[in-house]
């Protein structure tokens, strides 16, 4: 069920659906983020032990 | 219906939030200033701690820091959104002022939670991560649930949360921790009642209106003068300490001799100003309080940075 059958067609003002794409887009980055963290670190990590 | 608490009814349910606030307003949830302040004490025991860390590690100790802290700052926005409707100060805050939800706040916050303490296990080490859920847990539960509402010593016990942050990034380079940490740890804990009882005093009406029983509330100004009085004193002998233990050296002993001095001289003052020029002291001492931890820290760094 799409969130304007869930909600009724007219639930969803452009202004909250902006809204709602700025927070999955911050989402999106904040997640890119993340992974990048993990593999950066992980690198480092197993960098650290061959050296060691 | 204002936008920002649009509703809509789903076959007859309760009414469903869709507006759950935008990117701003959930950063607003994390207490941002807070955070700052978190973020730069648990820097300095990053930095201040034995051995090397790889600049990497030390940039993710300080997010996952960040995030925890943050984390919070949302979960104590949830459960305190009755009182901060009340409060001047606080009824601007994302889920008084509407703008975000409160179930929305909580997800947020006890995902934050178990992101960061999650990732500080995995990426750093167990330590951390536990030193970083117990700040969360202590915070979040002992001081927003428990003590908060309860007891005039509420963040005087409640302190503890905000003074770990150098212990989790002591630990988070070291794996361990020692006399030193828990002196950074002592410091902020005697710091942090003559800082809220300065903005207790000042937000007097606030705090009483919301039935938060802050100590100006439940034992007047007087009695709580007093308080910031020998707290800035016990505060003073306190901060001696890395120096006294030989943690620190000259410089530090300089320069927190000195930030001492004005701390505790402006706690005189405020103790015996007139009823017209309380505020203004307590604000000054309030505003001076910040900027003291702040230079406490950067002393203690740029001593260490002279020795070695």
């Amino acid at each position: 069920m799409s969130d304007n059958e869930k909600f009724g067609v007219d639930s969803w003002t452009p202004e909250l659906l902006k809204q709602r794409r700025r927070r999955a887009a911050l989402m999106g980055v904040a997640l890119a983020l993340m992974v990048g963290m993990f593999f950066i670190v992980t690198v480092v990590r197993l960098s650290a032990n061959m050296a060691g | 219906m204002s936008q920002s608490t649009q509703e809509t009814i789903v076959d007859g349910k309760e009414p469903v939030s869709l507006d759950t606030g935008s990117a701003t307003d959930f950063i607003a949830l994390m207490k941002p200033r807070v955070m700052s302040l978190v973020v730069f004490t648990g820097l300095i025991g990053l930095v201040m701690a034995p051995g090397t860390m790889h600049p990497v590690l030390v940039v993710t100790a300080v997010i996952l820091i960040a995030l925890g802290a943050g984390a919070s700052g949302a979960l104590n926005m949830w459960y305190d959104a009755d009182i901060d409707a009340v409060m001047s100060r606080t009824q601007e805050r994302p889920v008084p002022s509407g703008r975000v939800d409160r179930e929305a706040a909580l997800t947020f916050g006890l995902w934050m939670s178990g992101l960061s303490v999650m990732s500080m296990a995995v990426l750093i080490n167990y330590l951390s991560a536990a030193l970083l859920a117990f700040t969360i847990f202590f915070y979040a539960v002992v001081y927003t649930m428990f003590l908060k509402r309860r007891t005039a010593q509420n963040i005087v016990i409640g302190g503890a949360a905000g003074a770990l942050p150098p212990v989790i990034g002591w630990a988070a380079a070291s794996n361990s921790v020692s006399l030193e940490p828990l002196i950074f740890f002592a410091i902020i804990f005697i710091w942090t009642p003559p800082h809220f009882w300065a903005l207790a005093l000042i937000k007097n009406d606030d705090y009483k209106s919301a039935n938060v029983p802050m100590l100006p509330v439940t034992a007047g100004r007087q009695a709580t003068l007093t308080q910031i009085l020998l707290y800035s004193l016990g505060l003073a002998v306190v901060a001696m300490l890395p120096y006294a233990l030989g943690f620190s050296g000259v410089i530090y002993a300089l320069g927190a001799g000195i930030l001492n001095i004005a701390f505790v001289g402006l706690a005189v003052l405020l103790r015996f100003a007139s009823d017209d020029n309380r505020n203004r002291v307590a604000g000054t001492l309030f505003a001076y309080s910040i900027f003291y931890l702040f230079f406490i820290f950067v002393l203690l760094l740029a001593d260490r940075l002279a020795v070695s």
